[in-house]
């Protein structure tokens, strides 16, 4: 009967391949272990069993008309106890958004924005354009300003609506100068107030809670472990004495002051390359914590030596 | 002051009209509610205090003031008079419905017929939309639907008459009185006939309303809405406002067949609000399997149909006739 | 004139003119659409001669039923972009000259009827219905149920597959 039955209830076959296609299933049914049915009565089984697996509602094994509705019932029963349980049982999870706010994560990917020096207040972009260059969807224009000491962002433009939130310029940005908000809050009445300039940047920075990551964070995250990196140097405990006194020897540790809280003490002392020009003291301070993060390649060089 | 019997059932047709309209704007609200909680979430809330009361309002004047968009290639007249032909089926229903003894529009001696009848045209102004939107999902939509309601349509019409034969009427209100007594509702009646009836009365009803998990002809990941999907502001609320009338009533029309109808405990009063009930109750049936299962292929739907429930349907009107012949015309 | 003669005389109009449009129209889906309107007017003149129980019989075999067929098959032949096919009404003097003759007879034999017998209160006509189909005309609803099941089984012959 289930044979008969299922033979009906089969989906209708492309009328090109039905012979070959035939064959294929009857040996295919052989091959599976204890008999059933090709198809079920309901229809229910031929495209849920196709792929071999079983599920665990509807599996394998039930034998005729009565197999097959018995199953059939069971399945509604338990996909209806599940929706019968949330509903009695189990207490909404709806964060009233507008009115309260959930704790974002913190590699939360949000608005971007420009970061100050927390003690000069100069900006930390160097308009070195790597942002520009890694952007998939080529949202930011950098111009850079030439000068003696440093060099500046003339123009930064992002064009926030067309954004994809991939967090690569982020990864990229040498002094941490480009980092992510946990904001997301883009809504506005015209599309051009999401083209935002190097002042709205920075005025976003200054409104909302940055994100964890920086650039220099990300490399290091990505880079070999530490221990393999510092073997041969120092001990881990005097390493780790050295990574945290290391800011604090640095004149301008450019990267990472302008954020705020998250990460642990040694990641987020790790300086950036814009420190090392300062002084013998910082640049020993940087070569004993860890290598510059923004050398990866030297990084690798030297363990390949060991 | 005696009215003439026109004027009188113009006037009880005006307010069940109203009453209808109201009551389908507040089953979508809970609706909303239910399926909510189903799935952890709260539903509407901040329109109106407390829990979003007035949602549906909200919903019906956002929906008035929307632009009525007609595609340039539509086939103009019956792109327009499509919701009405819809909507005009689906509150007609209605008509026959009697809230309590002698409380309704019209208390026919066809009742259930009525019912049948009026609800099988719903589909002309269905694939009214579907054509005259000259849209290729609407149209896909509308042969989906023609499908559907030749499978389905006599599944639910052999079930809904398991209780026409139990009872020996086809008047609605007959058929309460019927069911009087404790356990007298065919639900329990006719040693489990009729809660399988009642069953397949469900399935069949919610294939009817083109429902999950038999909405196969608004998919919205294939269709986008289906029939409706060029229409918007007044004429979307139309559709939509016809779409759960038809749902409310053949809520009605189980709790009426199944549930005893207005019978329950209490003075005679709480009739129509026992109704009341129990129609909230088939609805809430039917919103509970909406919200639990996925959407099913077209071979399944079909399958379903004439390989399950058209069998067991007509198995369960033979029964029943058989148990009123061999009982003589007892209750059974 | 009593409510029930002027909506007769609305129906008629509406019969009419929908059953015109039926044959005129050149667009084929409108021409169902019209039908649907000619069957549910059909349907209506049935309540208006208090027999709702072929109102109720009319919708849904015809309005619901048969208009549902006809559409499926329009729905299953035509082509969904380019040219529609289009009612051309062929031999249009001929199915004019036959339908004024059906017309004619059909008058001559209401004239020679005489007056129709006056509408009489009947309690219940259905249960009288069932009766007579399971009495007297029980073998004629019986043969009906045989060409049903020939003709379905036709369908199935002509639609198996081709082994």
């Amino acid at each position: 009967m289930s044979d008969f039955m299922g033979g009906l209830s089969k989906p209708p076959e492309p009328p090109t391949r039905s012979e070959p296609s035939r064959g294929v299933r009857g040996r295919t049914r052989e091959t599976r272990d204890g008999p059933r049915g090709p198809e079920s009565v309901t229809g229910f089984g031929t495209g849920t069993q196709r792929g071999g697996g079983s599920v665990a509602v509807l599996r394998d094994g039930a034998k005729g008309f009565w197999g097959e509705t018995l199953q059939l019932a069971r399945a509604v029963g338990r996909t209806m106890g599940v929706t019968f349980k949330n509903l009695v049982a189990r207490k909404p999870v709806t964060v009233m958004y507008p009115d309260v706010r959930r704790q974002y994560p913190d590699r939360f990917r949000g608005v971007l924005a420009l970061t100050y020096d927390k003690e000069t207040g100069e900006e930390n972009c160097i308009g070195c354009r790597l942002c520009e260059y890694i952007c998939p969807p080529q949202v930011i224009k950098v111009e850079m300003l030439k000068a003696k000491e440093r060099n500046w962002a003339k123009h930064f433009t992002l064009e926030l609506y067309s954004c994809e939130f991939c967090e690569l310029c982020v990864q990229v940005c040498p002094t941490d100068a480009i980092v992510m908000l946990k904001t997301f809050e883009l809504a506005t009445s015209d599309r051009r107030e999401l083209l935002l300039d190097k002042d709205r940047l920075h005025a976003l920075g200054l409104e909302h809670e940055h994100s964890w990551a920086t650039g220099t964070r990300l490399r290091d995250m990505q880079a070999p472990p530490k221990a393999a990196r510092g073997e041969g140097h120092r001990d881990g405990a005097t390493r780790g004495e050295a990574a945290v006194t290391a800011p604090a020897a640095a004149a301008k540790p450019a990267g990472t002051a302008a954020l705020a809280g998250a990460g642990s003490a040694e990641e987020s002392a790790t300086p950036a390359p814009a420190a090392k020009a300062d002084g013998p003291s910082t640049a020993e301070a940087v070569k004993t914590a860890a290598a510059p993060p923004a050398a990866p390649g030297e990084v690798k060089t030297k363990e390949t030596a060991e | 002051m005696t009215l003439p019997p026109l004027a009188q059932a113009a006037i009880a047709a005006f307010i069940v009209l109203n009453a209808v309209i109201l009551m389908v704007a507040y089953v979508t609200l809970l609706e909303r509610k239910f399926a909510a909680r189903m799935q952890s979430r709260i539903g509407p809330y901040y329109v109106g205090w407390p829990h979003g009361w007035l949602q549906p309002i909200a919903d019906a004047l956002k929906l008035m003031l929307k632009e009525d968009v007609v595609p340039a290639a539509a086939d103009r007249w019956v792109y327009n008079l499509a919701p009405i032909a819809f909507l005009v089926p689906c509150v007609l229903i209605f008509a026959t419905i009697p809230f309590a003894p002698g409380l309704g529009v019209a208390d026919l001696n066809i009742g259930i017929l009525f019912f049948l009848a009026v609800s099988a045209l719903e589909i002309v102004g269905l694939f009214m939309g579907g054509w005259g939107s000259n849209n290729k999902y609407a149209l896909i939509s509308a042969m989906r639907a023609v499908n559907q309601i030749i499978s389905y349509d006599l599944p639910f019409i052999f079930t809904a008459l398991v209780p026409v034969v139990l009872a020996g009427s086809m008047q609605l209100s007959e058929i309460v009185s019927a069911q009087t007594g404790l356990f007298g509702w065919f639900v329990f009646r006719a040693w489990g006939l009729g809660v399988l009836a009642l069953l397949a009365y469900l399935v069949a009803t919610i294939a009817a309303e083109n429902r999950v998990p038999f909405d196969i002809l608004e998919a919205e990941s294939e269709l986008v809405a289906g029939f409706r999907v060029e229409y918007s502001g007044m004429k979307f609320a139309l559709i939509q406002l016809g779409e759960y009338a038809h749902i409310l009533g053949t809520s009605f029309l189980g709790a009426l067949l199944f549930l005893g109808g207005w019978l329950g405990p209490g003075p005679a009063w709480l009739g129509p609000i026992w109704f009341l009930l129990k129609a909230i109750f088939v609805f809430l049936l039917i919103t509970w399997v909406r919200w639990s299962f996925v959407r099913i292929r077209v071979d399944q739907i079909l399958a379903i149909s004439w390989k399950l429930l058209l069998p067991l349907s007509i198995v369960l009107l033979m029964a029943a006739a058989f148990a009123v012949a061999w009982s003589g015309g007892a209750r059974v | 004139m009593t409510v029930e003669t002027v909506g007769f005389w609305l129906v008629a109009a509406v019969l009419l003119a929908s059953s015109l449009a039926v044959v005129l129209t050149k667009n084929l889906f409108h021409a169902v659409l019209y039908l649907a309107v000619a069957l549910v007017a059909t349907g209506v003149v049935f309540l208006l001669l208090e027999s709702p129980f072929l109102f109720g019989v009319q919708l849904l075999l015809y309005a619901g039923g048969v208009v549902t067929i006809v559409v499926f098959a329009i729905m299953l032949t035509e082509r969904l972009v380019g040219e529609r096919i289009t009612q051309t009404s062929r031999h249009v003097v001929n199915g004019a000259i036959v339908s004024a003759a059906v017309f004619v007879a059909v008058v001559g034999f209401l004239l020679q009827a005489g007056a129709p017998a006056p509408v009489t209160e009947r309690p219940d006509q259905l249960a009288g219905l069932g009766r007579a189909l399971v009495g007297p005309y029980a073998v004629t609803l019986e043969l009906l149920g045989v060409l049903l099941v020939a003709a379905l089984l036709g369908a199935i012959y002509f639609a198996r597959a081709d082994d």
